[in-house]
This record gives structure tokens, sequence and C-alpha cells, in this order.
């Protein structure tokens, strides 16, 4: 069975590639913990690769999200699709170009709303699944605090809910030890927030 | 959500489309998500290719073609038919991958019912233009 390196290039914690970084993080620590990962990668983004052939990767951090969930809990990609896709497209099209643009706090609290509506409308529960996942990195990515999420209940909910999952923490120490190359500082905004 | 009913489509149609295992499929979903994703500048993709097929036939799998090929030439096609001799030698390795999946023969086929030309595509070098010896 072929095996794979994570490949986390370094980026600032601002940027959209840390973003992208802490989604595979999240992946490899809930899914797939063995996974070697290198800080510093000389890729433009997050990447997963063959060990033994360098030439077959994924550099998509919802497409790695994807694989490693498929790999780790043999599911179907056919039966994937028809459950969890659309939310993993909806997040590609339409929200990530929305959360790029997001950089004033009127824009963000638009996005927030959507991630709202979403949550309520695909009935995402605090599993651990790729769409949870996907959707959990773009809300920690979004937001200066959890204070924010305050005129959001259901997202609050999710997001607290989510937080609270052991490997959270240790992912996030990962996405920012292999982003800069140094060792984490985590300031008490990160610290998940809890449901009361 | 053009990227499911897509998928769905080709699963549906010719599942061998969707990759043969589950890490092609992946490859597939990433390429199939990037060809509609408006934050994915055609050029930049051209050059994400061009490194892809560095030392591969196809996109997503070694032996034939993939929905991700498809996709890629149809979104692609535009942007590699308007490169110069000089860029398209400098991407030499998508203009290749290009020519291949454009002289596919069902792909020759699909591209003729919905009004794609065959592009012009010459992997040699430009010529240098040296001065004349006096």
């Amino acid at each position: 069975m072929a095996t794979f390196k994570l490949q986390i290039p370094a980026v600032s914690k601002e940027s959209f590639g840390f973003h992208e970084a802490l989604k595979a993080a999240i992946a490899v620590s809930a899914f797939a913990p063995k996974t070697k990962v290198e800080g510093a990668a000389p890729c433009n983004s997050v990447r997963l690769t063959d060990a033994k052939d360098a030439s077959k990767y994924i550099s998509d951090a919802n497409a790695i999200v994807s694989y490693l969930y498929w790999k780790n809990t043999n599911l179907t990609a056919e039966k994937f699709l028809s459950v969890e896709h659309k939310l993993l497209d909806w997040d590609s099209l339409n929200l990530s170009p929305l959360l790029i643009a997001a950089d004033a706090p009127e824009k963000r609290q638009i996005v927030l709303t959507l991630l709202d509506n979403a949550i309520q409308n695909f009935k995402l529960d605090a599993s651990v699944t790729p769409a949870n996942v996907i959707i959990f990195a773009d809300v920690y990515s979004l937001i200066n605090g959890p204070e924010e999420l305050e005129p959001f209940e259901t997202l609050k909910s999710f997001y607290s809910k989510f937080a609270a999952h052991p490997f959270f923490q240790k992912s996030l120490n990962l996405a920012i030890e292999k982003t800069k190359g140094q060792t984490a500082e985590i300031s008490s905004e990160q610290i998940p927030i809890s449901e009361e | 959500l053009p990227v499911s009913h897509v998928l769905q489509a080709a699963s549906e149609t010719n599942a061998a489309l969707l990759g043969s295992n589950e890490f092609e499929k992946a490859q597939i979903l990433e390429w199939t998500t990037k060809v509609f994703s408006p934050i994915v500048e055609s050029h930049d993709l051209l050059e994400q290719v061009n490194e892809l097929v560095r030392s591969t036939t196809f996109v997503g799998q070694d032996v034939d073609f993939t929905l991700a090929d498809l996709l890629l030439y149809a979104r692609l096609h535009e942007t590699v038919a308007s490169l110069s001799a000089k860029e398209g030698y400098k991407l030499n390795n998508v203009c290749r991958w290009f020519d291949f999946i454009q002289h596919q023969e069902s792909v020759v086929a699909a591209a003729t019912a919905v009004g794609l030309d065959t592009v012009e595509i010459d992997l040699n070098a430009p010529k240098i233009q040296r001065p004349a010896i006096v």
C-alpha cells in the first residue's frame, strides 16, 4: 500500500494558505495520524504526495481531507459523493471566494450568516466528517475570536463542539508549527469556547 | 453546484472516468473543482497542470484519460490556443498533454459537437534568430 507525506508550505497565519494547511492538519490528526508531515515545503500550496513517487500528489485541501477520510473509513468514493459532496462543492466554488475577500467586519458578518445557514440546511452535527472538518476550518480562519460567533447560535454550537474534539488542539499546533517552522504559541483567543 | 452534477453524471454513464482507486478519485475531485473554481485563473491552472503532467500521460490515471483530463481540456482550450510559440515551448508538458487529449477519438467527436477546433501545437523549440555572418 502506498504511503503519503503531507507537505505544508511556509505561510502567514492570516493567509488563505494557513486556512488550507489547517484543514489538512485536522484531517491528518483525525483520520491518518501516522502520516509524515513536512513543514516549509517547497510547494505553493498544501500537498499530499506519494512518498515513493513525487509525481503523484493531491494539492487541494478539500481533496486531501476527502482522500484521508476515504482511506481511513474504506467508504467508497461513490457513496461519499452522493452524501457529502454538495457541501464540498459549495465550499470550493461559492464560499472560498467570499472567505478570501472577507477582510472587513461587515463582510465577515455576511459570510458567518451564510455559514450559519449552511450548517442548518446541511444539518451538520459536530461529528468528524470531511464536510465538518472543512467548514470548521473555514470558521476558525474567518473569525478573530469566538465572541464573533455570539449572534449565530447554530454556528457557535457547531464550532464549540467540534473544537472540543481532542485532536483539534494538536491539529492547530501542527498547522502553526509547520507553516512557521517553529514551535506553536497558542493565545487564549484560540482556546475552544465552551457551550455555555 | 456544477462539480456534484458532473461527477454524478460521469458515475452514471462511465464510472471509469472517475478513476480506478481512491487516490485517483481524490485527484479527479481536485482538478474538477479547480476547473469550475472562480478563484483559479486559467493561466495559473495551465502552469499547475504543466507541473503535474511533467512525467505522466494523464492527469488522474496512469492508463487512460479521466473526467479531469476532459474538463481541463475544455477549460484550457482557449488559453492554449492563445499561447505564442515561445510560451507554448515554455509550457511544453501541458501542451504535449493537451495535444494528446485533443486527438483522442472520443474527444474529437465531443469537441466537434460543441464547436471546439483542433489547436495547432508545435512542440519543437522555436527557431533562434541568429545575426547574419558577414
